[in-house]
């Protein structure tokens, strides 16, 4: 389906959710959200929904796997085109495909 | 009581041959469909493997970083500098099946001839060299190979051949090196960790967002074409 220019003509940023070691320079307006043992959910979420629907200039969210696992439901069901979030590992945690969103959805079109 | 006659006729052997002939080729196009996206799906694993790869290298060079300067303390978010600006970004390119591709480009500073900075990327229109932020004050000079180092794109962007000429400017280089909030002799191992992350960046991280989104195209029409599948089979079974 081919998407108008306008959907995404500004978005330029890169946008982080993730651990200390993962976030990105940050810039005047943050494009990062350091998560740690202390950050709620409801700040995990809001970051995301920011990122994700409240933004226009954001292009790409990158998410720490067990990060996205503590807000799995609002990750599974975003399906927009833009901003595409991805499900990177951190230095503790390997990726594990098992959880992650786009492979749920592979397993899910073979299981048909 | 309903007769033979009003019953809905059974298809005639011509229509039911078109209906085969059209199933046949609905199998063919979910064929090619699960072809692409098998393709596909191999892309998006090899990429998010060859993430994983990366990150591991930066994460262990970071992890080098720390040990040999315990005195210093920890390379982390405190010395991260507020004011610093995306040496980084997305372009989206528009292809010709009407998919988009992500791309990443180095950001440059261009200063012009009032002598006023604007921000823009090689290949990108003018409108976008208007300066979205606002620049940071420089606290020290720029290394020389910075100045020097030619701008270039990671991925080819929209309208690049399309553009007009630009007026003469004066490149004084991409944004500060995030490094140097660390001081300006850093260990050659955050120097490793900072080119494995970059180069996770262009390269498997962009790859894997390509994909999957490739991935969810495919999907949608592969659905498309079962659903017409199904539709075309109750058509011949009745």
């Amino acid at each position: 389906m081919a998407l108008p220019q306008s959907a995404y003509k500004d978005r330029e940023f890169l946008a982080v959710i993730g651990d200390e070691h993962v976030t990105d320079p940050p810039s005047s307006q943050k494009n990062y959200l350091v998560v740690d043992a202390k950050t709620e959910l409801a700040t995990i979420e809001g970051a995301f929904e920011s990122f994700t629907r409240g933004r226009r200039d954001i292009a790409i969210v990158l998410i720490n796997q067990h990060i996205a696992d503590k807000i799995r439901p609002k990750v599974d069901g975003y399906a927009e085109a833009f901003p595409a979030v991805l499900e990177i590992p951190s230095k503790d945690h390997p990726y594990d495909p098992e959880r992650d969103s786009v492979m749920k959805r592979v397993r899910k079109l073979f299981g048909e | 009581m309903a007769t033979i006659s009003s019953l809905t006729p059974l298809p005639k052997p011509e229509d039911a041959g078109e209906v085969m002939a059209e199933l046949t080729t609905l199998h063919d196009q979910l064929d090619s469909l699960w072809e692409r996206y098998l393709a596909h799906l191999d892309e998006y694993q090899e990429a998010q493997k060859q993430i994983q790869k990366q990150l591991s290298s930066g994460f262990f060079s970071l992890a080098q970083a720390n040990f040999k300067s315990r005195d210093r303390g920890r390379y982390g978010q405190d010395y991260y500098d507020g004011r610093t600006k995306a040496s980084r970004r997305c372009g989206i390119r528009h292809n010709d099946d009407a998919s988009a591709t992500l791309g990443v480009e180095i950001v440059t500073v261009v200063v012009d001839e009032q002598g006023s900075t604007t921000k823009g990327t090689k290949g990108e229109n003018d409108e976008k060299t208007e300066p979205r932020q606002q620049p940071s004050p420089p606290s020290t000079p720029a290394p020389d190979d910075h100045a020097q180092r030619p701008v270039k794109s990671d991925a080819p962007t929209a309208n690049k051949q399309n553009e007009p000429a630009p007026p003469p400017q004066v490149s004084s280089g991409p944004p500060r090196d995030p490094l140097h909030w660390f001081g300006i002799l850093v260990p050659r191992e955050l120097r490793s960790a900072q080119s494995s992350f970059s180069c996770a960046l262009a390269g498997p991280l962009l790859d894997a967002v390509n994909a999957g989104r490739a991935l969810r195209g495919v999907e949608a029409e592969i659905r498309r074409v079962r659903k017409a599948v199904r539709r075309m089979e109750k058509a011949a079974g009745s």
